[in-house]
């Protein structure tokens, strides 16, 4: 056995280390970084996903299954305020607090759980982080 | 006199030189979990096309690793002869290498994705043990890595590295992907 051997799979292992958290690095830090620098110029103009504040419902209750996964999701919209519940029924259990805007939700969660989605009359959709996991989902209006 | 003396030397010297690979094992595992720590968790990172979602692509990844590290497990008990009536093809120790290597590397991607997006948490029992545990595998990884080549080692050495490698491993795999295919079922 060639005694350098460990030795340069230690190292590769680290390259590849380094490759993934900077190639990680980008994919996180790219998206705000064009944000802050184009906010001051488009703040009104800003494209959004949801381009009728009209349909946006003032108070709203949406609930709904993730894809791909037993996961439900509940989201409450009360004025500018949101709150949110994920759950499977075992072991899967998260509250979110944040704020409704604009047909954008954001809300966050206990140890780094975050969601964020779009919401209008008939449904809100977005994505979940939480337990490291993410889920996306489309969840329809519950009209009483 | 002299030959008494002669026989335990090499043995306590050979145990001596685990003293600097086991220090910078314990420096390679303190410092990742010193990063998970200290670095605020992004919730994302790069993302691998193909599968649904980071966690199912570190869960197969986690199982791939898993895998070869049983491998690796097999061949060193057929090559130390402890598995009676099978001799070892000549090809076995390079499995052995190849199967660690693969192991390692695959393994690598999912430590950083967990170190990045979610760091080292303690919230509940399953996430301690895993933050932990994954800390000590990169650690223990090191040491076994940086032992290898040395010569004059006592013969229980590399079992206990290797033995000690495959137990952390299987407890890192017990509470991540384990956890995540019994949560949401087996898919891609």
């Amino acid at each position: 056995m060639n005694r350098t051997m460990p030795i340069i799979t230690l190292l590769t292992g680290a390259a590849v280390g380094v490759a993934v958290l900077v190639a990680s690095m980008l994919a996180t830090a790219a998206p705000p970084a064009r944000t802050a620098a184009a906010a001051p110029a488009v703040t009104v103009t800003r494209p959004s996903p949801l381009p009728a504040p009209a349909s946006v419902p003032a108070r709203a209750h949406y609930s709904g299954e993730v894809n791909r996964a037993r996961v439900s999701v509940a989201i409450w919209v009360r004025g500018g305020h949101t709150s949110a519940y994920l759950c499977n029924g075992n072991v899967i259990e998260t509250w979110f607090k944040g704020t409704a805007f604009a047909g954008r939700l954001s809300a966050t969660g206990k140890h780094g759980a975050r969601l964020e989605a779009s919401y209008e009359a008939a449904s809100a959709a977005g994505y979940v982080i939480a337990d490291g996991i993410r889920y996306t989902f489309s969840a329809p209006r519950v009209l009483r | 006199m002299t030959t008494r003396m002669d026989v335990p030397a090499p043995s306590r010297q050979g145990a001596a030189k685990l003293v600097v690979p086991c220090l910078i094992g314990g420096l390679v595992a303190l410092s990742l979990g010193v990063y998970g720590r200290l670095h605020h968790p992004t919730g994302v990172a790069v993302s691998i096309a193909g599968f649904s979602s980071p966690g199912s692509v570190k869960a197969w990844l986690a199982t791939g690793a898993t895998v070869f590290a049983i491998i690796q497990v097999g061949s060193a008990l057929v090559m130390y002869g402890k598995i009676p009536h099978i001799a070892g093809p000549a090809w076995l120790p390079r499995l052995h290498r190849w199967s660690g290597r693969i192991a390692f590397l695959l393994a690598v991607p999912v430590a950083i994705h967990c170190l990045y997006a979610l760091g080292f948490q303690s919230y509940s029992t399953r996430v301690l043990i895993h933050s932990l545990l994954g800390c000590a595998f990169f650690g223990a990884f090191t040491v076994k890595m940086l032992i290898l080549p040395k010569r004059g080692l006592p013969g229980w050495v590399l079992p206990v590295a290797g033995a000690v490698l495959f137990t952390v491993l299987t407890g890192v795999w017990f509470t991540s992907a384990y956890w995540f295919f019994s949560t949401f079922g087996i898919k891609h």
